[in-house]
């Protein structure tokens, strides 16, 4: 190999790599502008106003509770759900796989509306579910309801891609041993796929903190009970602009702290290998 | 007393591969041979009741693991059959010692004191007490078989089955890994099957050889038995192979 | 490694790449700047004669001026309409961020207003008024023989504080504390469920059965005069929405524009607007 030859290759190895770079920053350009634009263009003034709304601190303090308690229902119930729908083949299995996906294409105002049909006054459950005349909907109880339907996919999806990626091979000499399925799960199961786990509850509960429509829809727009920190946005939008501009900044502000804050508290460990080498693949068998 | 053996008689279908094994394991090991495809995973896959086959029968002895005209299927759980696959599936989230005792603590009705005595037993058994808080993943090759082997024996099932033990070795290493493991295997006095697709593996370490091709056994019998008859080409080849080793 | 030499011709596949990335850049460039986006559906710009007017309205005008378009382009052949209807606080934002709209009709001068004073707009024109209405569930209209019963209910949906019909809400609910009780309004904010953001989220959570009561437009109710109990509020304690509409200034269309404002003005569009429940711009509000 002459070292001409040797240096076209690294040229060329360097413009491969430029051209990826330039490809994906100007996406990565296109996601901060818009950030940028919202911070350049709210002054300091106007941010110390918004803070001073009178919408913005009932809006935070709920919507960092219904979020809270979004996320421990999702990953209570998501989890063992995604643990099953991972090991389970079969026709249902993949269709209940998509059912968790579909609230991801709904619009979320449509979502809103499919919820009050099912869970409205006049909705299916309306006679068995609740007392003459009443209804979930316009509650705070409702705002988690809301959430918890436009989220939860989020942490499902990523749960069952964690699960499946655990080597079979634990799981069956685990189960050599005599382990009870709940044991499998307990011991093996969670600790192996928990990075896997915690990326989707991020997920799940960052579309949770920023959910309008179906909640706007469902649970109404309220200050103190419904009126989570999105609808005050859209709501102070209505009269002042700036308002509104300073309440979003606010809302990012906590999304990027607690973003930060639990990658801190995990460990920004790489997905750590579920197993400690590659195994032979096990060929799929069985009904 | 010498343990009980191992019989199986199955036929299935995995894959587009029609299965048909009939072998039998007691005293000293079985290696079980074959090219790629030939379904000697799913060989053990079967035995240890992950894949089900159509029919015919899997005992132990006097136990029954499998037999549908009789109505038995044990689950995995139930056959108390060692696995030691070929990646070794160590819980890479747990030391050495927590990887054994996870197999004994999985063992209903085992007192506290009484896993940390086995545990302290297994390790020892393997020389590995010093590597007992080593994480896994910090193991070599040599060492993780060892760990994998102790725990597979510690909850003292009834049968041994390995997936390619060797294969993660380099030359070196594995002339004398595959020296330790028949040594260790053959005082073992459990059935165990040893699948391997290497002609010097299977020479050492098998007491007996079943030679697999597309799903049915060829031929089973000693080294030199193969050597001598050899049933088919693949046979032939794979026996002139060790000379060159 | 063989190095080929075809790496020194002018046309290598990495060079080929990049001409196409540069080519696609210098395309874009030159392309006009794309119009804001909103959220009507606007008809694609057609070749010789043929516009599309973009018209911004009132939520409260969405079926009104449905039935003017039909009729308007009866004798306008060569004009398209596209609407975007919504809540007037949220057109008003859009029109002072250069949202490309032709003409704008609001619920409300307060909004036309701050749109003249920045000069977005041109003189208006009071074109109709609009009687606020409380409309009532099904389920609850027994229980409600008049406007004076409204705190009985339970659940009652209004407009937000800047939407023109929540301004109105609360106008008139100081009229009844001042006539009727001096409690009369805490009475029924004490039972709102939902500030809604649009007059026609209000009279949806009516007619969805969700909320019992909600105040909207006449002609919002009429809309859904099966659906609902309509309750008149009192003349003396009523404040009768005006409704003006202008040209927006800079509209490329402005003449299709006039054409249109002519139309809602004249003795036809007018005829159109009262069939729908409106009232004319002057003379004396409904007894």
């Amino acid at each position: 190999m002459t070292s001409t030859g040797e240096q076209r290759l690294a040229r060329r190895q360097q413009l491969q790599r430029a051209l990826l770079g330039a490809v994906g920053g100007l996406l990565l350009l296109f996601l901060a502008l818009p950030v940028l634009g919202l911070v350049a263009g709210t002054s300091w003034a106007d941010f110390r106003a918004g803070l001073a709304h009178p919408l913005v601190w009932p809006a935070l303090r709920l919507s960092l509770l219904t979020t809270l308690v979004s996320l421990v229902v999702t990953v209570a119930l998501g989890t063992p759900l995604s643990w099953t729908l991972a090991h389970t083949r079969g026709r249902w299995a993949r269709a209940a796989e998509t059912l968790v996906q579909l609230p991801i294409v709904i619009p979320p105002a449509v979502a809103g509306i499919a919820m009050l049909l099912a869970f409205g006054r006049r909705g299916l459950l309306a006679g068995w579910l609740y007392p003459e005349g009443w209804s979930v909907t316009f509650t705070t109880s409702a705002v988690v309801l809301a959430q918890i339907f436009v989220s939860a996919p989020f942490f499902v999806q990523a749960a069952v891609s964690a699960f499946r990626r655990i080597e079979p091979n634990l799981l069956i000499v685990a189960r050599t041993f005599g382990a009870s399925p709940w044991r499998v799960f307990l011991r093996v199961g969670l600790p192996l796929a928990a990075p896997g786990l915690a990326a989707g509850a991020i997920l799940s509960w960052a579309r949770a903190l920023g959910e309008f429509g179906a909640t706007l829809m469902f649970a109404g727009n309220l200050e103190g009970r419904t009126q989570t920190l999105p609808l005050a946005i859209y709501t102070a939008l209505e009269a002042d602009l700036r308002a509104a501009q300073a309440l979003s900044i606010v809302l990012m502000a906590v999304a990027v702290a607690l973003l930060l804050g639990v990658r801190a508290a995990l460990g920004t460990a790489p997905s750590r290998a579920v197993s400690s080498s590659r195994a032979v693949s096990v060929p799929a068998g069985g009904p | 007393m010498a343990a009980a053996g191992l019989r199986a008689r199955v036929t299935g279908r995995i894959g587009g591969l029609a299965l048909a094994f009939d072998l039998e394991v007691s005293a000293g090991p079985l290696a079980v041979v074959g090219p790629n495809g030939a379904g000697k995973t799913s060989l053990l896959l079967m035995l240890l009741g992950v894949l089900r086959p159509e029919s015919g029968s899997i005992e132990l002895g006097e136990h029954v693991l499998f037999d549908p005209a009789r109505g038995v299927d044990l689950p995995v759980e139930g056959r108390e059959l060692g696995y030691v696959p070929q990646d070794y599936a160590l819980f890479p989230h747990l030391s050495v010692r927590q990887n054994i005792e996870f197999a004994l603590q999985c063992r209903a009705g085992l007192a506290p004191d009484e896993v940390e005595q086995r545990t302290g037993q297994a390790l020892a058994e393997l020389k590995l007490t010093a590597l007992g808080e080593r994480r896994v993943t910090a193991l070599s090759g040599g060492e993780k078989q060892r760990v994998a082997l102790a725990r597979a024996l510690s909850v003292r099932p009834r049968a041994l089955l390995l997936d390619e033990p060797l294969a993660a070795f380099d030359i070196a290493a594995r002339r004398q890994t595959r020296a330790f493991l028949a040594d260790y295997l053959g005082k073992l006095e459990l059935p165990t099957i040893v699948v391997t697709h290497d002609a010097a593996d299977a020479r050492a370490l098998g007491a007996r050889i079943a030679v697999l091709e597309a799903g049915r056994i060829v031929q089973a019998g000693s080294w030199a038995e193969l050597e001598a008859r050899p049933a088919s080409a693949f046979v032939a080849e794979f026996v002139a192979e060790f000379v060159q080793a | 490694m063989i190095m080929t030499p075809r790496l020194s011709t002018r046309f290598s596949p990495l060079r080929r790449l990049w001409l196409c990335a540069a080519l696609v850049l210098l395309a874009s460039c030159q392309q006009k700047e794309a119009p804001a986006p909103t959220p009507a559906p606007a008809a694609a710009p057609a070749p010789a004669a043929r516009q599309t007017l973009t018209i911004f309205a009132a939520a409260s005008l969405r079926d009104a001026f449905g039935s003017l378009r039909d009729e308007f382009i009866k004798t306008h052949t060569d004009v398209d309409i596209a609407f975007n209807f919504a809540g007037s606080q949220d057109l008003r934002t859009q029109i002072e961020h250069a949202a490309p709209a032709d003409v704008f009709a609001s619920a409300d001068k307060k909004n036309m207003n701050e749109l003249q004073q920045a000069s977005k707009v041109g003189a208006p024109a009071v074109f109709a008024r609009n009687e606020p209405v409380v409309v009532v569930a099904q389920e609850s209209a027994a229980s409600v023989a008049s406007f004076a019963d409204l705190p009985k209910l339970k659940r009652i949906v209004i407009g937000g504080p800047d939407v023109p019909i929540g301004r109105y809400t609360g106008q008139i609910l100081d009229n009844a504390s001042k006539s009727l009780a001096a409690d009369f309004r805490q009475r029924v904010e004490a039972n709102v469920v939902s500030r809604e953001l649009d007059v026609r989220q209000v009279l949806n959570k009516v007619v969805l059965g969700e909320a019992n009561a909600g105040v909207v437009y006449r002609t919002d109710a009429n809309s859904a005069k099966h659906k609902v109990g309509i309750v008149t509020i009192p003349p003396e304690l009523n404040v009768i929405a005006e409704y003006p509409i202008a040209i927006v200034s800079g509209s490329t269309h402005a003449e299709a524009a006039a054409e249109w404002v002519k139309f809602v003005l004249s003795l036809a569009g007018q005829a159109l607007l009262q069939q729908a429940g409106f009232i004319a711009p002057a003379g004396p509000p409904p007894t």
